[in-house]
């Protein structure tokens, strides 16, 4: 899928830009891309690596496993063939409270570290369903104070910059709950 | 709000640190033990990155974007909604960044109160950005087919698009 998505994305930006006369601007573009991407990844290192460290010092002070603890409701629904082993268990934890408090910094290191774990136990040449499952969640995670569209809208005037939470989180829960409905009913519909 | 935001951060690490200061254990050496591993994930992010961000930027300036906005726009037009939406609902699974410069050029134009820019600003932070996440998730882990993950994500995220335009119809 991803090798699919990835030739479509080059071979549809060639053919549109050479059909546009766009091609000198593409070609400066990809040098661009490439550069913008070791930028991104020199922008996250800092803040995994802080996060990374304090989650280290969560693990051995037994705060992950509490977090855990109190999530497992959540998680063995969301989860249940990875909820009972408890490592995975806190990265899952650990992933969606770093989520919901916007601190994707956090978030990412505990969900990759999560998705290790979980393809140890899963063999083949294709995730498992709960792994899609947990990526898809990370596609559309659900943010408590989505602090930076406030500042920008404080920014730029807002009367009331705080007057879009409510829609924000309803909006976000049932975009949540469509895609993991649509999860469920391809889950059933690949195997076929 | 914010500051609730920004004081929680802080509370978070600080606690972290006493609470693992006060039952003994060696804080700073975990910590630093943490942290190489954050290096080692950030650098491992860095072909998938590449090649995805490469990707998108091409995407952006070849015009595709702008040349589908155009087809869809009277669709968009014809069920009420503002088609100036189009190309933040096309750029937001591909790319944060470019969807956040969009919505700053929506709210420049409009003003943040306008209907057009609220509505951004709520498409805009009730989804994430599918085609990265699934990369990163998914990148460099050897795997032939990631299955339904890109259908499904997009489902949220075209679900999204709906209960954005239903929500300010009905909340204001």
């Amino acid at each position: 899928m991803l090798d699919r998505i990835w030739a479509v994305m080059i071979l549809l930006s060639f053919l549109t830009a050479a059909a546009t006369g766009r091609l000198t601007e593409l070609s400066v573009s990809i040098g661009d891309g490439a550069q913008r991407a070791v930028e991104t990844v020199f922008l996250l290192t800092g803040g995994m690596c802080l996060w990374s460290g304090i989650m280290r010092v969560a693990e051995g002070a037994g705060i992950t496993k509490a977090l855990s603890r109190f999530m497992f409701p959540v998680i063995s629904v969301l989860f249940p063939k990875y909820a009972k082993n408890e490592a995975i268990r806190e990265k899952i934890a650990l992933n969606i409270a770093a989520n919901m408090f916007g601190m994707g910094n956090a978030a990412t290191p505990a969900g990759l570290q999560a998705m290790d774990a979980m393809q140890t136990l899963e063999k083949g040449d294709r995730p498992g369903g709960e792994m899609i499952r947990f990526v898809v969640l990370n596609t559309a995670a659900f943010q408590l104070i989505p602090s930076s569209v406030v500042m920008l809208r404080s920014s730029y005037g807002s009367e009331n910059p705080y007057d879009i939470m409510v829609h924000i989180w309803l909006v976000s829960l049932g975009s949540l709950m469509a895609a993991l409905a649509a999860c469920r009913v391809f889950e059933k519909l690949w195997d076929r | 709000m914010g500051q609730v935001g920004a004081a929680a951060v802080c509370a978070i690490i600080a606690l972290t640190v006493v609470i693992g200061f006060v039952k003994e254990l060696p804080v700073f050496t975990l910590f630093c033990e943490g942290a190489g591993s954050g290096a080692e994930t950030a650098f491992r992010l860095l072909p998938t990155l590449i090649g995805l961000i490469t990707a998108i930027t091409m995407l952006r300036a070849s015009g595709v974007i702008e040349l589908i906005t155009h087809v869809l726009e009277p669709m968009f037009g014809q069920l009420g909604m503002d088609p100036e939406i189009v190309p933040l609902v096309l750029l937001r699974p591909l790319s944060g960044s470019g969807a956040v410069s969009y919505v700053t050029e929506l709210m420049a134009e409009h003003g943040a109160d306008a209907d057009v820019s609220r509505m951004a600003a709520i498409l805009s932070s009730s989804t994430e950005t599918t085609f990265y996440a699934a990369a990163v998730y998914f990148g460099g882990r050897g795997y032939r087919s990631v299955c339904y993950t890109v259908p499904a994500a997009l489902c949220g995220d075209l679900a999204a698009v709906v209960l954005s335009v239903l929500s300010i119809r009905l909340f204001g």
